[in-house]
């Protein structure tokens, strides 16, 4: 994990931010998807890497590097990896509108959603951009019974302009290694 | 035989009820009974060739992959020697799980109980205890249970643990045909990229498994809201699909596409794809019927099913193997192919083209993870025991194909799961030693 950088954030700006997710945990857990995708940059990189259990690498026993959770993590490296989702512009926008139509089964009747925002931390980057982690907890209630609550972090770049931010780039660290909630297309 | 007694259970199965004699009626039975998902395990999880790895995920010796072969958890791995060694994953003291991780190299296993080593292909190294007690041991006996059989074809990796098996290629026979016209379609092969995207289904083991051996009719219906039905895709795949048994319990479904067709019309498998991605499966359609044949040129694939539970989807590169882990509950795996030779950005857009789909962040395969878990619960429904699910759409529209291996019916004929029963009734009650 790199240090915190030396510019930090100030209050106003962390508690911007903060509001600006729990906007768009609101929108989310409203169905608000289109309201939601007007957050989203154009240049969105939006991407789940595949969480998997690899071959421990004993000459890093007993520096962090050895339990470091990036080595755990299948990113798309360019064309060379497998990540469970690496979308752009284009393959979000078809994530939020598909939800709308009366026979995309999976989610006509609509799951019940709860997002839980935290451990939010900011870091100032140059050209009005923002470095941001948080967690995030989203109970997932669907046809009757079934209950199910996902957890991971989110390692964002947000983009500030006019007065608005947007996610440029998000990077959902889910804590599953088996995904065991019905469906990992939903947007965290 | 009738009313066979499942092995370590008290219920009597009368097979004529559970399945109709042409299969056009399957029990709801088949897919929730306790009793009859336990017999699968030994009857056709025990019988038969199973898909393990991919000879890409095993470069160079110590390489090795965790795997099962049904419920049983086994490692694959590239000896010193350079072959591919299967074993149970089990230690033979006191039975930890000694490879404990999904896959990389490794020189040994350490079980963590009393520290055993083991070589990732299975042979016993040492026994602390038994050296400190000056004690020699039997070596042979107290390795990892080897698979007793490990074969490949088009770098698929399959094992049985049945040693009097028949070999794969009798077993896949004709189905090689349809195998050779998607994995030796691209020159430089395919390759697995990273490790599976593993996922629980709460649906019974079977369901995926029928579903990608022919139900090439769901689409416009199930993902209507993505192929509707008036798209030129599914017009096509109404007017050319058929799927094709080579023997009971494989499959293929493929468009057929005229003689006449262009490389253009058979490479275009996602119109709304990138044109870069376009040209480059238009490229490779161009020079198929030479380094295939004709035949396998004109096969624009959908999917193919090896029994009992691997699955290929042609268009999407991803394939994926059904590991029964309940009869309502499934560990779903998936891996992402590509084309060796495929420059980096083409490797790109394969991969959007399957993750954005399927996988367990695909919008399309949500659905099917949906409906299958659906029936699970449908199949749960003891009331509804005298009401066997319908399979006989299509029922004598089948016949051998002209041109192809196989016996072939069009789109919507449900022929291709009757034969997958067909199949399951021998492998279950056929010859079974009571
Ligand atoms: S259980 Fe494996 S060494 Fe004892
Ligand atoms: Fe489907």
């Amino acid at each position: 994990m790199t240090a915190m950088s030396a510019k930090t954030a100030d209050s106003e700006l962390i508690s911007r931010i903060e509001q600006f997710y729990y906007r768009e945990a609101r929108l989310l857990d409203e169905r608000r998807f289109q309201q939601w995708f007007a957050l989203v940059d154009e240049s969105i990189e939006y991407s789940i890497p595949t969480r998997y259990v690899p071959q421990p690498d004993f000459q890093k026993q007993d520096t962090e590097e050895f339990l470091s959770v990036d080595s755990e993590l299948e990113r798309a490296q360019g064309g060379r990896g497998a990540p469970l989702r690496h979308d752009g512009y284009l393959e979000t926008f078809a994530r939020t509108i598909r939800p709308f139509k009366r026979n995309a089964w999976a989610e006509s009747p609509p799951p019940r959603t709860r997002r839980f925002i935290a451990n939010v931390e900011v870091e100032p980057l140059a050209g009005g951009e923002y470095r941001a982690y948080s967690n995030f907890q989203m109970f997932y209630s669907h046809n009757g019974a079934e209950n199910v609550t996902y957890t991971g972090s989110r390692r964002d770049i947000l983009k500030d302009g006019e007065g608005q931010l947007r996610i440029c780039r998000r990077e959902v660290i889910i804590d599953w290694d088996i995904i065991s909630g019905p469906t990992m297309a939903l947007i965290f | 035989m009738n009313g066979l007694q499942a092995a370590g259970s008290q219920v009597a199965f009368d097979e004529a009820s559970l399945l109709a004699p042409d299969y056009s009626y399957v029990s709801r039975e088949v897919f929730n009974s306790e009793a009859l998902y336990r017999l699968e395990q030994q009857r056709i999880f025990e019988r038969n060739w199973l898909y393990v790895a991919h000879e890409s995920q095993l470069g160079k010796p110590g390489d090795f992959v965790a795997s099962y072969m049904g419920e049983v958890p086994v490692i694959v791995a590239k000896g010193s020697d350079g072959k591919v060694a299967v074993s149970v994953n089990s230690c033979p003291h006191r039975g930890l799980r000694v490879c404990r991780v999904d896959q990389g190299n490794a020189a040994r296993f350490i079980c963590p109980y009393h520290t055993w080593a083991f070589k990732p292909t299975g042979e016993l190294v040492g026994i602390p205890q038994a050296q400190k007690l000056g004690e020699s041991v039997d070596r042979e006996r107290l390795s990892l249970k080897r698979v007793p059989r490990v074969a490949s074809v088009f770098g698929l990796i399959f094992a049985s643990l049945d040693p009097d098996i028949e070999p794969l290629d009798t077993y896949l026979g004709d189905q090689k045909f349809y195998m050779e016209a998607f994995f030796d379609r691209f020159p430089g092969g395919l390759e697995v990229v990273g490790p599976p995207h593993k996922w629980q289904i709460k649906c019974n083991w079977k369901l995926p498994v029928e579903n990608m051996l022919g139900d090439i009719g769901h689409a416009a219906f199930l993902h209507g809201s993505l192929v509707p039905p008036d798209s030129p895709s599914n017009v096509e795949i109404e007017q050319h699909g058929i799927t094709v048994v080579p023997s009971p319990g494989h499959a293929a479904a493929i468009r057929y596409l005229p003689s006449d067709s262009s490389p253009a019309e058979r490479g275009a498998h996602n119109p709304s794809a990138p044109p870069e991605l376009i040209e480059y499966m238009v490229e490779v359609e161009r020079t198929v019927a030479e380094r295939l044949s004709p035949e396998q040129a004109r096969i624009k694939g959908m999917a193919l099913g090896i029994y009992p539970n691997l699955s290929l989807l042609w268009g999407q590169f991803t394939l994926r193997v059904s590991h029964p882990r309940a009869p309502g509950l499934i560990e779903y795996w998936s891996w992402w192919l590509t084309p060796v030779e495929a420059p980096d950005h083409i490797r790109q857009m394969l991969r959007t083209g399957y993750t954005v789909g399927f996988g367990p962040a695909g919008i399309i395969e949500q659905e099917d993870s949906y409906a299958w878990s659906q029936q699970f619960l449908g199949s749960d429904i003891r009331y509804l025991n005298d009401r066997p699910y319908y399979y006989g759409l299509g029922m004598g529209e089948e016949s051998p194909h002209p041109e192809l291996p196989g016996v072939s019916g069009r789109c919507y004929n449900e022929h291709y799961a009757r034969s997958f029963y067909q199949r399951w009734r021998a492998d279950m009650f056929n010859g079974a030693q009571s």
